[in-house]
């Protein structure tokens, strides 16, 4: 079968990110969204949103920090609607009922507390896998400003959960 | 628990799906069954192109490129009715890293949803850190910005949907290479040559133009703006500090809840010559600080440090900036002034100027009696 995508490089690549990124990018949104299945319907709708604007993807080596761009922006817009609905698991982990839990519910609570660039970052970091270049696109920032805040958001984090342990 | 993957495999699952790339397509309306260019037709669409180039080539100057450039920008806006945009702010401060001394430049970016009908909600944020976020009704938004978001949103796409709007350049900003479209009198709009999304907006007031870069734009759909308050963030409250009685260094520790620092006793030979408590009012109420004051009775550099345990609005809109701190190492810079945040604490030095500020904030370390 002719496949379009040999004719069309920027599609080429976004396919190549939808089969290589698609489980990262949904847990990304689970952590932005709070839901699994919104997290699903962000990045679908942030992919076909990708391939109808292929045209500006300026640098197909960018694809993947281009469409998690993308990706984020779904997701968050979900997340402001369903904040008027039901908070996120991020804001609703502070009075679990066991020890085990309770850490991890404060421990959420306390990435839940950086500011929103530096969880970004680190959402990023773990669920994207993306490089610095990566989360550069993805953040719209310079690699200098990656390094900088992933360093403050580490440091933060850690802060926050010795207190949490202390 | 401390560790990281566990924290963050306990917050998103791992996700086990394959999706569904058929339906991703079929949504964005391609169907890659029907090839765009099928190889027989390459040379046939060659010869077109060739005779289109031929044509051009002699059409008379103006509309060749402006039409084109003109469409693509069109179609680069979208279709909705809300505007939502990311703009930079003018002033930039600058980061410094105290032991490399490399600059970076930082703006706050302005991030504006704005529905004509239901409303405008405007948020800034420093590096991250929010410094106002209000939302406005219909009824309640400034005229100024109806008038600037209107043109930017559904003004923009009707100027160059009705063929008021004309390139009237062409030229690189910054590293980016664009063309220029004016839209009205003066208000022009730049778009990317690459991408032909708005990438500056220059204003022309009085005769004086101004530029704004946009980070990002688009229209969305009515209905899609969040304009609920919840979230939003009072305006500034009062940030008068009031100085209170002088204190003695050794006991300031238990006005500040930690070690204060210090230059060391002397800075260029002037003495540390006076040391008073401080109150910042904030919206919990006022919270203590400490003010050290080098050289201010000898007419030496007159540098005084001012220091809190809580990034109080009194203290970090010394710089600008509301209740942000930059990260240990670095100083935020804005003239004179210099935020940094040292032993737990947040400072901000006043300086006769940038280099002594900075030397400053190199120096800092808590005063150990």
């Amino acid at each position: 079968m002719w496949r379009r995508s040999q004719t069309d490089p920027e599609l080429a690549a976004i396919e190549a990110v939808y089969r290589e990124q698609l489980g990262s990018f949904v847990r990304l949104a689970t952590a932005i969204t709070g839901d699994e299945q919104a997290a699903y319907d962000a990045v679908h709708d942030a992919f076909v949103r990708a391939v109808r604007y292929r045209g500006r993807l300026r640098d197909r080596e960018a694809a993947p920090g281009w469409v998690c761009r993308i990706v984020l922006n779904e997701a968050r817009k979900r997340s402001t609607v369903e904040r008027r609905h039901a908070a996120s698991p991020l804001e609703t982990a502070e009075e679990p009922a066991t020890n085990g839990h309770r850490e991890t519910g404060a421990a959420a609570a306390a990435l839940a507390s950086l500011p929103e660039r530096q969880r970004l970052a680190l959402f990023l970091r773990y669920y994207a896998d993306l490089d610095y270049a990566g989360i550069a696109e993805a953040l719209g920032i310079s690699r200098g400003t990656v390094s900088a805040t992933l360093h403050a958001a580490h440091a933060n984090l850690q802060t926050k959960l010795k207190e949490v342990n202390a | 628990m401390t560790d990281m993957a566990e924290l963050f495999d306990t917050l998103a699952p791992r996700y086990e799906g394959t999706g569904d790339w058929e339906r991703v397509l079929r949504d964005a309306r391609i169907d890659r069954r029907r090839p765009l260019w099928r190889p027989y037709r390459l040379a046939a669409v060659a010869a077109l192109v060739a005779a289109i180039a031929g044509v051009v080539a002699f059409w008379p100057a103006g509309n060749g490129t402006g039409g084109s450039v003109l469409d693509r920008a069109l179609a680069a806006t979208g279709e909705g009715a809300v505007l939502h945009m990311v703009y930079e702010g003018e002033l930039p401060r600058t980061l410094v890293d105290l032991e490399t001394g490399e600059r970076t430049e930082l703006r706050s970016q302005h991030e504006i949803w704005f529905d004509p009908r239901a409303g405008l909600r405007q948020t800034e944020t420093f590096d991250g850190v929010v410094q106002f976020d209000t939302v406005l009704g219909a009824g309640e938004m400034p005229e100024h910005a109806t008038s600037i978001y209107s043109s930017l949103g559904a003004g923009y796409r009707d100027a160059l949907e009705s063929g008021r709007a004309e390139v009237v350049g062409e030229e690189t900003v910054d590293g980016t290479g664009v063309y220029w479209i004016h839209i009205e009198d003066g208000h022009d709009v730049a778009v990317s040559r690459d991408t032909y999304e708005p990438t500056y907006i220059r204003v022309n007031m009085n005769g004086s133009p101004a530029l704004t870069r946009i980070v990002s734009y688009e229209t969305i759909e009515s209905g899609s703006a969040p304009l609920d308050a919840q979230g939003t963030l009072p305006g500034l409250q009062d940030v008068t500090t009031a100085y209170g009685a002088e204190v003695d260094l050794a006991d300031a520790a238990s006005l500040l809840g930690r070690e204060p620092v210090w230059a060391g006793s002397s800075l260029h030979g002037f003495p540390l010559d006076a040391v008073r408590s401080l109150s910042f009012p904030t919206t919990d109420g006022a919270v203590p600080g400490l003010s050290l004051a080098y050289g201010s009775t000898e007419g030496g550099p007159h540098v005084e440090l001012s220091e809190s345990s809580t990034a109080a609005e009194g203290l970090t809109m010394l710089v600008g900036v509301r209740g942000y701190v930059p990260p240990e190492g670095t100083a935020l810079v804005a003239g004179s002034q210099a935020l940094v945040g040292s032993n737990g604490l947040v400072v901000a030095i006043h300086a006769p100027d940038e280099a002594m500020a900075i030397e400053v904030a190199r120096l800092l370390e808590p005063y150990a009696g």
